[in-house]
């Protein structure tokens, strides 16, 4: 992967050899229960700062993380030192921990169980590319959103990385995966002898070298547009009503509070205030979402969970009505269900589309706030959030009039999702991390600094 | 470790600078009863960066033996001539500098050391059950501790030779209210570079159970606050936290490279006369912030960068490489998080210094405001916009503090906003020591002041 960097050690056999000895370790030492997660990374990583390429950085980083359970209470602790006095002392410090714990009759672990593997995450060309294929890459990359003198470049990054994982615990579960990724991401800004606009940002991945140069200079090309649309900014008129969220908009205002809903973490402790709602409406009628778990279209495709249990897709919601919470092997038990392969959070989520074009959902309100990315508080509790609404845009009867600076977004997300207007037909991916559709929604407060 | 660091670079030609970091960090959590987290971590290895032919290169290794190392030199200096080939314009020299040497330890570390482990989880489990049983909305109370030991040499072929320990403890404390439906969540947290009994003299451990659960309790009913631009009374947490995000992050002098609203300020008014506005390594006005150190990780020495004095900008934040580019000296301000991060220009500990008015003396003098309670999370902008959360609000009439409003998030524009500051108070408070700063890599960072009186925007409801 660099110029210097002689053949890969890195492999699933080695980490599995190194996860198993640390298990007998603490077992050996008088852990009831254990389990090992070994992780290892190899990486190369090309920097853009200031407006010009400023290092390429080459990093191997391997870490063993042990978790036991003792007498019903738990410790865990991890290290990146490898040797022999490094292991027994990591377990030493585990079961100590452990020692002065409180008991926890539900802690537990996993069995063994079949998995569904997600082929399509590693790539031979990735793992094993040149030091001038990636400058190429990155140079190409760079060049793209350069092309137009307006656009500075605070930041840029393109990383390749090699992972290699494995999991083992002392009911006999063993898992081992290895992914390759490239990942590219910009900040710049808008910059004239006369104005500076607002920073933004936009990342990309690929599991694959084959297409990841079309996908980046995709990303550099959507990052010059949204900030060339940024110039001239003005701010509106204060008012209540409709805005349209982005795909990533639609990540921090609906998936976030979602996901802390249907988690079992919070449905567990009664922190959640969709304990009760399981087959009841909580969104409009037009509103699904759906944890595919293993669509390599995202990054977060996995056949297993942190723990080792296997992943399904799972419906959340349909239809608008709450299909189902999510747990792991612990709060499953605490809460007297089965694990759903959620240790960890959430693998992809899709939310499906609607019916309208975005050009549709443009031209039906009076006036329009499109907010294209939120800088701001999210509280997942009680759903409330404000913040800026940054390189946005202000419509009337679909006509665009200015980009938007100094204008704030407040609401909450638990009436926000059952105000759902209209949603476009095609979902978009974001970063990599969440499909969803353009969403126009109601009873937003816009502040602006005009009265 | 430092010696044997030395005796590797004795025989490398060119700028190669060699950075040993070991990470101890503890922490625990416990919640409703049950421990959460009692976790151990231990990270190590060595950065190393060259400087080759006007070009970086980076490379690191877990193993710390004379020849990896000598091969993770040789893989940073292939890198440096690998991004020479795509890079438009060369590093210059570093600038000649004082750089650290010798060994330091600062003050804490060996105590919080020796401390039991089982005596901090002792003291969260009892902190978690007291806050949890301190009003009948409380149904979920949770304590964590985290202690951060560092212990970092760094040695460079141009005469740095320094090792640096330091602990980093942090106490957070959250509860949960609900009342008929509606739920609330209180939270403290603090932070310090320092040992336990440091971290239990801070400002808002006294009352941190008290404090915390009546936060919760105080909000459940309160309405939220409408939007609108309108005078505000910021606490010095609120302070610190525009110190850091809306000024801060746009006069790091690579940010300014890249065409920060910072850019070309140096000499001009930024800000009403009372407003001065410092970065330090060293604990100013008060004690121990969860910033401190004395040589950053390019070895360094820190020192109090005044950024804005009595309103006029005077300087940015450095690095060498930026010291080099700007003519001036470094200002200690390169950090890394971990040994394979490389050190990029970050933030110490943020201030605006204090002034003359009391606190009481500013709300006395307050027809219509609000005072802005408790920092959140914030964000900046090249622009110099900013927003960011705070936990409440409380009304101000005529003089007297009234009703307390929900969900204050705030915005502006940082230049504009220190134009409006026509009160600083004498207190001051560093309030954001339990904080990380985002910025390709996480940077353990505090910020404080006084109370500062100003106009902004409040993102609330219409």
């Amino acid at each position: 992967m660099s110029p210097a960097q002689t053949e890969s050690q890195l492999s699933c056999d080695l980490l599995l050899e190194r996860a198993s000895n640390l298990l007998r370790e603490a077992l050996g030492q008088g852990a009831d229960e254990a389990q090992v997660i070994s992780r290892g990374a190899e990486e190369t990583k090309v920097r853009y700062e200031k407006n010009d390429f400023t290092c390429t950085s080459t990093n191997g980083t391997l870490t063993l993380s042990l978790k036991v359970y003792c007498k019903g209470k738990k410790g865990t602790a991890s290290t990146n030192d490898l040797g022999a006095d490094a292991l027994k002392d990591t377990a030493q410090r585990a079961i100590a921990l452990a020692s002065f714990s409180l008991e926890d009759e539900h802690l537990c672990l996993p069995a063994d169980g079949p998995i569904q593997e997600v082929p399509g995450r590693y790539d031979e060309h990735l793992a094993n590319l040149s030091a001038a294929d990636l400058h190429e890459l990155a140079a190409d990359f760079i060049e793209v959103a350069k092309a137009d003198q307006r656009i500075s470049l605070d930041g840029g990054q393109v990383e390749v990385t090699k992972y290699c994982e494995a999991l083992v615990n002392s009911n006999g579960l063993s898992r081992t995966d290895q992914i390759t990724r490239l990942d590219w991401t910009l900040m710049g800004l808008g910059k004239t002898e006369t104005e500076t606009t607002s920073f933004d940002y936009l990342s990309g991945s690929s599991w694959k070298w084959d297409g990841a140069a079309a996908l980046a200079k995709q990303t550099a090309e959507k990052l010059v547009a949204s900030i060339l649309g940024s110039f001239c900014p003005s701010t509106c008129a204060s008012y209540k009503g409709q805005v349209l969220l982005s795909p990533g908009v639609v990540s921090s205002l609906l998936l976030q509070p979602i996901s802390y809903h249907v988690g079992g973490a919070q449905l567990m402790d009664g922190k959640s205030l969709w304990e009760e709602s399981l087959g009841k409406v909580v969104a409009s009628t037009n509103f699904t979402l759906v944890d595919s778990a293993h669509n390599t279209d995202l990054m977060g495709a996995s056949p297993y969970d942190s723990e080792g249990v296997a992943t399904h897709p799972i419906t959340i919601i349909k239809d608008g009505v709450l299909s189902a919470h999510v747990d792991s092997t612990y709060t499953a038990k605490r809460r007297g269900t089965t694990s759903t392969g959620h240790a960890g959070g959430f693998h992809t989520l899709e939310v499906g589309g609607g019916q309208a074009t975005k050009q549709e959902l443009l031209g039906s309100p009076e006036r329009l706030v499109v907010v294209e990315r939120f800088s701001g508080n999210v509280d997942p509790l009680t759903g409330d959030f404000s913040g800026i609404a940054k390189g946005s845009h202000y419509y009337e009867k679909g006509e665009l009039k200015y980009a938007l600076s100094e204008t704030m977004i407040a609401g909450n997300f638990f009436e926000m999702i059952k105000s759902i207007q209209g949603m476009t037909k095609n979902p978009e991916p974001y970063c990599g991390q969440y499909i969803a559709p353009w969403i126009l929604v109601d009873g937003i407060s816009v502040t602006g600094t005009e009265a | 470790m430092r010696t044997h660091l030395e005796s590797i670079l004795a025989n490398q030609s060119g700028w190669v600078e060699l950075r040993y970091h070991r990470r101890l960090l503890n922490d625990f959590t416990v919640q409703k009863g049950r421990v959460d987290v009692a976790n151990s971590s231990v990270t190590g290895g060595i950065g190393v960066r060259v400087l080759e032919g006007g070009s970086w290169g980076f490379a690191s290794t877990t193993d710390t033996s004379t020849a990896a190392i000598e091969a993770a030199i040789e893989t940073a200096r292939a890198n440096a001539v690998a991004i020479a080939k795509i890079q438009t314009k060369k590093i210059p020299d570093l600038p000649s500098v004082g750089l650290a040497k010798g060994d330091i330890t600062l003050p804490g570390y060996d105590e919080l050391m020796a401390r039991p482990l089982e005596e901090k989880l002792s003291a969260m489990v009892d902190m978690e059950r007291e806050a949890a049983k301190r009003a009948s909305e409380i149904h979920t109370a949770r304590a964590s501790y985290r202690e951060i030991f560092e212990d970092k040499v760094v040695v460079t072929t141009d005469g740095a030779s320094v090792s640096q320990k330091l602990v980093r403890p942090e106490l957070r404390l959250v509860t949960f209210a609900s009342r008929d439906g509606e739920q609330n969540i209180g939270h403290t947290s603090l932070g310090v570079t320092g040992g336990w009994d440091c971290l239990f003299n801070h400002h808002k451990a006294g009352a941190i159970i008290e404090d915390t659960a009546r936060s919760a309790v105080d909000l459940l009913g309160a309405p939220h606050l409408p939007g609108g631009k309108t005078t505000v009374i910021l606490e010095p947490s609120v302070v610190g936290l525009l110190s850091h995000e809306a000024i801060g992050h746009t006069v790091e002098a690579d940010f300014v490279m890249s065409g920060s609203v910072a850019a070309g300020k140096i000499g001009h008014r930024v800000a009403t006369d009372l407003v001065t506005l410092c970065d330090s390594g060293a604990a100013e006005f008060g004690p121990t912030p969860g910033g401190l150190m004395a040589y950053d990780d390019e070895g360094v020495p820190t020192e109090n960068t005044v950024i804005i004095e009595d309103g006029i900008f005077k300087s940015y934040l450095h690095n060498r490489e930026s010291a080099a580019h700007f003519g001036v000296a470094p200002t200690g301000n390169a950090r890394a998080w971990l040994y394979h991060d490389e050190p990029l220009i970050r933030m110490r500990n943020t201030y605006v210094s204090p002034g003359e008015t009391s606190f009481e003396q500013m709300v006395e003098t307050t027809k219509q405001g609000y005072l802005l309670v408790g920092a959140g999370s914030g964000q900046a902008d090249a622009t110099g916009e900013f927003m960011f959360g705070t936990d409440y609000a409380v009304e101000i009439k005529d003089g007297k503090l009234g009703q307390k409003f929900k969900e204050a998030t705030i915005s502006g524009v940082a230049f504009d906003v220190l134009g409006t500051v026509d009160a600083v108070s004498s207190e001051f408070k560093w309030d954001l020591g339990a904080g990380y700063c985002g910025k390709w890599q996480p940077a353990k960072v505090d910020a404080g002041g006084p109370y500062v009186r100003c106009d902004i925007t409040l993102g609330g409801r219409q």
